[in-house]
């Protein structure tokens, strides 16, 4: 770090500090003449101001009482919420089942006697055979949608974890 | 019915003890800067982190914690400050008038000054107050405490100025310093 200043160059530079127009770094550089001693006493004033400031920071401090309490707001607002979130992924898993039952019940040809067969045949008639697979159909978008709700969460999740590493990395 | 945790992105307690908990001495002052009560300034900091805590999964779209639990602690300071009738908040926090202080020994100087700086910056204008506290006390850039302030630039650095300028003349007419 460069400690040597021209007096106008730290004239120009105090000057700037007290405008309010320096810079964190010519901040900082004046801050470090003051701490290793180089600034003429013609900048004592400056020197106190600097001094006054570090004191205050150490002034207003919370106690570790208002780590307690806290904490034990937020452990008594735990114990009264319900966190987990209840999910019933069996029922659309079950519902899948049903409707994939009823597909294989409706297109499933079973061992049938000829005549059995040219009877079945005469039951369905291609419309209703159309209409109960359009059905079908609809029903397993309507599945596939909410197991889609379930990656979009895990998204979610790592998309958080994400973010506590970077709050954490700043730190 | 079977039920279990499926998806809880709320964070930890062990996370927000790291996380949000360090943020308090900083938000404290910060929201001192405003309401000069010790106690409302305490008040205001456990209601924000409160306030994140049960926001829970929500407070994972935040990038920047600080950023957001200053902004709120100015607002809800704000808020403070208007129910009780006060913009510019007068001074609440007994300081010690100089004046009573009589010891000779040189430790005793040196608090005695820091409490004149501190019943000088009560005085300042709420403005000043909470530009210097963030400038001088959390090193926070012009742009930064523009944003956390809803302050332009141009404001800041003019508070900043009168702020500072204010507490030299003092100490320069105290020190009766070759002026």
């Amino acid at each position: 770090m460069n400690m040597d200043y021209k007096d106008d160059e730290l004239k120009r530079l105090v000057t700037r500090f007290w405008d309010g127009e320096s810079t964190l770094e010519e901040e900082k550089a004046l801050k470090d003449l003051v701490a290793y001693g180089n600034l003429p006493e013609a900048y004592d004033d400056l020197a106190a101001y600097f001094e006054s400031m570090g004191a205050l920071s150490d002034e207003l401090t919370l106690d570790s009482s208002f780590d307690d309490a806290l904490l034990e707001k937020i452990d008594q607002s735990e114990q009264t919420n319900v966190r987990s979130l209840v999910k019933p992924r069996f029922i659309w898993a079950a519902a899948a089942a049903v409707v994939m039952a009823f597909c294989f019940v409706l297109f499933k040809a079973p061992n049938e006697t000829p005549n059995m067969a040219a009877s079945n045949q005469e039951t369905y008639s291609k419309e209703e055979l159309q209409a109960a697979f359009e059905q079908t159909q609809a029903a397993l978008l309507l599945i596939s949608s909410k197991m889609n709700n379930a990656t979009t969460h895990a998204d979610q999740l790592n998309k958080f974890h994400e973010a506590t590493v970077r709050v954490k990395s700043r730190k | 019915m079977l039920s279990w945790v499926v998806f809880d992105m709320s964070m930890s307690r062990d996370e927000f003890q790291h996380t949000v908990l360090p943020l308090r001495d900083k938000l404290f002052r910060f929201s001192f800067r405003f309401l000069m009560n010790r106690e409302d300034a305490s008040d205001v900091v456990q209601d924000v982190m409160m306030k994140f805590w049960e926001q829970g999964a929500k407070m994972a779209e935040i990038n920047n914690v600080e950023a957001w639990c200053m902004t709120m602690v100015r607002n809800k300071s704000l808020d403070q400050l208007k129910r009780k009738g006060r913009q510019n908040s007068i001074i609440e926090e007994e300081f010690q008038h100089p004046g009573h202080h009589q010891h000779p020994e040189k430790q005793l100087e040196q608090k005695e000054a820091l409490e004149k700086v501190k019943a000088q910056i009560a005085l300042l204008p709420m403005n000043q107050r909470t530009v210097l506290e963030l400038r001088e006390l959390q090193g926070k850039s012009y742009q930064e405490i523009a944003e956390v302030l809803d302050m332009d630039i141009s404001l800041v650095k003019v508070s900043l100025h009168r702020a500072r300028k204010k507490l030299r003349e003092t100490w320069i007419k105290e020190n009766e310093y070759g002026l």
